[in-house]
């Protein structure tokens, strides 16, 4: 494992009008780690989410991010093709709704298939071949690979968008509440492939969750955000265990034990 | 013979809570705890209940965040503090140096027994074929049956589950051992597997800290005893 | 070159100034090739869909010198063809031919001539969907970014669908290509037959679109490639009959039903190929 992070965030900031939508927001995520950023609604995790992965401007702060060919980018104030450039092919994104990262109109096949495609992929047999492993790989069985997601259930949907966001391989994974929505049973088998896919591919992961036990499970680091600020921040097992902010210790106390 | 190598100083370490619910109201656990552990050593904690051994054990396993004091540990060739670690070198000294035998097993559900004692092994690059193999030796000697290894831990009883806590626990191989109450929800059959696992693993070298009540577990793997004081309630 | 047989409109119908308008933007849309370039089109005597934006072209291109050739569906006498040649005929008063090989300028609606262009001709086709990727997204802002930053994959994932429900392609005309390896680009409503005949040809070749008010371009030379699979290849229709008039077995065939008992004729779509050949067989 290299030395050097994959990503750099330095005192971030997001401003609307007077109301800081997150500030001085710092750390540091390396290859293979998995940061859960929990909070309530309007912590501002998911601003925090949106700013990493290009989405929103920020008004101060850096998000270096190291790309695949080596180089060390500041997304923050990379030129907007450029940054939708780099995104699309070295930054996952998993939405909390899978319809608002899937095409509905098209296949499973086509849906996975078409980052590839996008990256030049001009193989029929080939894309094929790949989306089928793939929907094998997030436990749907590959005779539905012709199907429209709209066949699908919601659990199956959401595996189908993360297949779609890692095709790709991107080194790096952003994922807004990816359970949220879903069946308990559904979320503890999606919680499972997540754990399991995060593990084999060895990718950086920042997860924004308001479910500390999906934090638990899927986590080594936590990240705790009030109104916009990090409050605490540390081991997931750390913070869990041993909250040190009275916010923590509200959130950590405040969950219903099994 | 040549002095074994110290794999853990701790100087000075003092722990405490503070509730903030219950009107900032501070606990005490831990004040100026100083020892040291070489290779080859099995340090016993040797203290009431309440008096913070647990405590003290999630310290140094980095669990629990020191309010002061240093705990270093001998990693890759430096001594690192646990106290200060930001959290990639944390991961790192859990993965390589330090290994923690709890008192339950936190069961991650679904996970195939045999998957999840192999996982560590998996996690410091080693092949799914030897660490699956490496896994089976060691439930094996661990006499948990081999019909239960494609089975996920939630349903075993507590000796099964403790079982293959400490089989999970073992298999990297760890320089440096925390131990709480590792063999309490054992039969006396069990226990003794376990007990002679460990004191190998102790012979070969392995640096411990443990929390024992069983008066045999202490007999076999103790080479000394370190008393706590006793917890006081600060105001 | 005959009077002008209807005094009172300009020459060729639109206002000079338009004309200046609508030649800046050939000239962007030449300089990009396959780049869709917005213009103010103007009310023509016409609805939309009847070939307004090919009109405007032609309108503003043509001179007093030129011969102007018109086409549609690759014959010179339907109705349309005869309706937009007369109309330049009245306001332009220009020299009109059915012959390829002599017009200066051709304008069609979806086909494009048997006989192969040569340098100095310009070809204007008729379009009445520019954006490739409408089918897709149909916001403009989106599919505005998406041709800038070359973002193209959504359109083989067209071409994916296709051959995984149907097994092959399926479009059969207006078969999206890539131009100058750069630019996504609806050739119009000619069938996949006709897209060989772009790349690279000598002549140039102005698209309008009047109803989305666009004009787009593929200047002399320029590479031309239809999308496909490596291992679904990109292919032309080909007919197991021959032109039952002249005989040819390369053209494009209609396929025409001459009475109630549905016995059909196939002749060549392009009548003055057909009329052609035809001319040489006879040593005429």
């Amino acid at each position: 494992m290299s030395e050097a992070p994959l990503l750099e965030v330095e005192r971030l900031a997001k401003r609307y009008g007077e109301r800081f939508a997150c500030r001085e927001v710092s750390f540091s995520l390396f290859p293979g780690e998995v940061l859960a950023v929990v909070g309530e609604s309007g912590s501002g995790k998911t601003t925090l989410l949106n700013l990493i992965g290009g989405r929103l401007r920020p008004d101060a702060g850096a998000v270096r991010f190291r790309a695949a060919d080596g180089g060390v980018l500041d997304l923050a104030s990379l030129e907007e093709a450029a940054l939708r450039r780099l995104v699309r092919r070295e930054i996952g994104f998993v939405h909390q709704n899978p319809r608002d990262g899937l095409r509905l109109g098209v296949s499973a096949g086509a849906n996975i298939g078409e980052p590839i495609m996008a990256a030049g992929a001009r193989h029929y047999a080939a894309i094929r071949r790949a989306a089928a492993s793939w929907l094998e790989r997030v436990e749907i069985e590959v005779s539905r690979l012709d199907d429209l997601p709209a066949a699908f259930s919601g659990g199956m949907q959401q595996r189908l968008q993360i297949a779609r966001a890692l095709v790709t391989e991107p080194r790096l994974v952003l994922m807004d509440e990816p359970t949220g929505g879903l069946d308990v049973s559904v979320q503890a088998r999606l919680l499972d492939l997540l754990r399991r896919l995060v593990d084999d591919l060895g990718i950086a992961v920042v997860l924004v969750t308001h479910d500390l036990g999906v934090a638990r499970l899927l986590a080594h680091r936590l990240m705790v955000m009030q109104r916009g600020e990090v409050v605490e921040s540390g081991l997931a097992d750390q913070i869990l265990d041993d909250p040190q902010h009275p916010y923590t210790q509200l959130l950590v106390s405040s969950v219903l034990a099994a | 013979m040549s002095a074994q190598p110290i794999l853990l100083e701790v100087e000075g370490l003092a722990k405490g809570f503070t509730l903030h619910a219950q009107g900032g109201v501070r606990l005490a656990v831990l004040e100026g705890i100083d020892l040291r552990v070489a290779a080859g050593e099995c340090l016993v904690l040797d203290a009431p209940s309440g008096s913070g051994k647990s405590t003290l054990l999630r310290a140094l396993y980095g669990n629990y965040r020191s309010d002061r004091g240093r705990i270093l540990i001998h990693h890759r060739g430096a001594k690192v503090d646990v106290a200060g670690a930001p959290p990639r070198l944390l991961l790192e000294l859990r993965r390589e140096t330090i290994g923690y035998v709890s008192q339950f097993l936190r069961v991650i559900p679904r996970v195939p027994t045999l998957d999840l004692v192999a996982e560590p092994l998996a996690r410091r690059g080693f092949g799914a074929a030897e660490a699956y193999a490496k896994a089976a030796s060691l439930l094996e000697a661990l006499a948990l049956p081999e019909r239960l290894w494609p089975l996920a831990p939630a349903t075993f009883s507590g000796g099964e589950q403790q079982r293959v806590n400490i089989a999970r626990a073992l298999i990297a191989e760890h320089p440096l051992l925390l131990l709480d109450e590792p063999t309490a929800a054992l039969d006396d059959e069990n226990r003794d597997r376990v007990l002679a696992l460990l004191v190998e693993r102790r012979d070969r070298g392995t640096a411990m800290v443990g929390i024992f009540h069983d008066a045999v577990a202490r007999r076999k793997l103790a080479t000394r005893l370190f008393p706590l004081p006793e917890r006081t309630l600060a105001a | 070159m005959s009077a002008l047989a209807s005094p009172g409109y300009n020459f060729a119908y639109l206002d000079e100034q338009t004309k200046r308008m609508i030649r800046r933007a050939i000239l962007k849309a030449v300089a990009v090739p396959g780049y869709q370039v917005p213009f103010a089109g103007r009310e023509m005597p016409l609805p939309y869909g009847w070939g307004t934006g090919g009109i405007q072209v032609t309108a503003s291109i043509i001179g007093p010198e030129d011969r102007l050739k018109v086409i549609d569906q690759g014959a010179d006498d339907t109705t349309n063809a005869v309706s937009i040649r007369r109309f330049f005929a009245k306001t332009a008063g220009v020299a009109t031919t059915t012959r390829t090989r002599e017009a200066t300028i051709i304008q069609t609606r979806h086909r494009i001539p048997e006989t192969p262009l040569a340098a100095g001709q310009i070809m204007v086709l008729q379009v009445p969907v520019p954006e490739p990727l409408r089918w897709l997204e149909p916001r403009e802002t989106e599919t505005r970014r998406m041709h800038a930053e070359a973002d193209y994959g959504s359109m083989y994932v067209k071409l994916y669908e296709d051959i995984a429900r149907v097994g092959r392609i399926t479009a059969a005309y207006d078969y999206p290509v890539m131009v100058n390896g750069r630019y996504l680009m609806r050739p119009s409503p000619i069938p996949r037959f006709d897209n060989p005949k772009l790349d690279r040809s000598p002549a140039l070749k102005l698209f309008g679109a009047g109803r989305e008010k666009r004009i787009f371009a593929l200047p002399p030379h320029t590479p031309v490639k239809s999308l496909d699979f490596e291992d679904h290849p990109f292919t032309i229709e080909r007919w197991a009959q021959r032109c039952q008039r002249c005989g040819s077995g390369e053209s494009f065939l209609d396929e025409i039903v001459v009475d109630d008992r549905g016995t059909r004729r196939f002749v060549c779509s392009d009548t003055d190929h057909c009329e052609t050949v035809l001319e040489r067989r006879r040593g005429t």
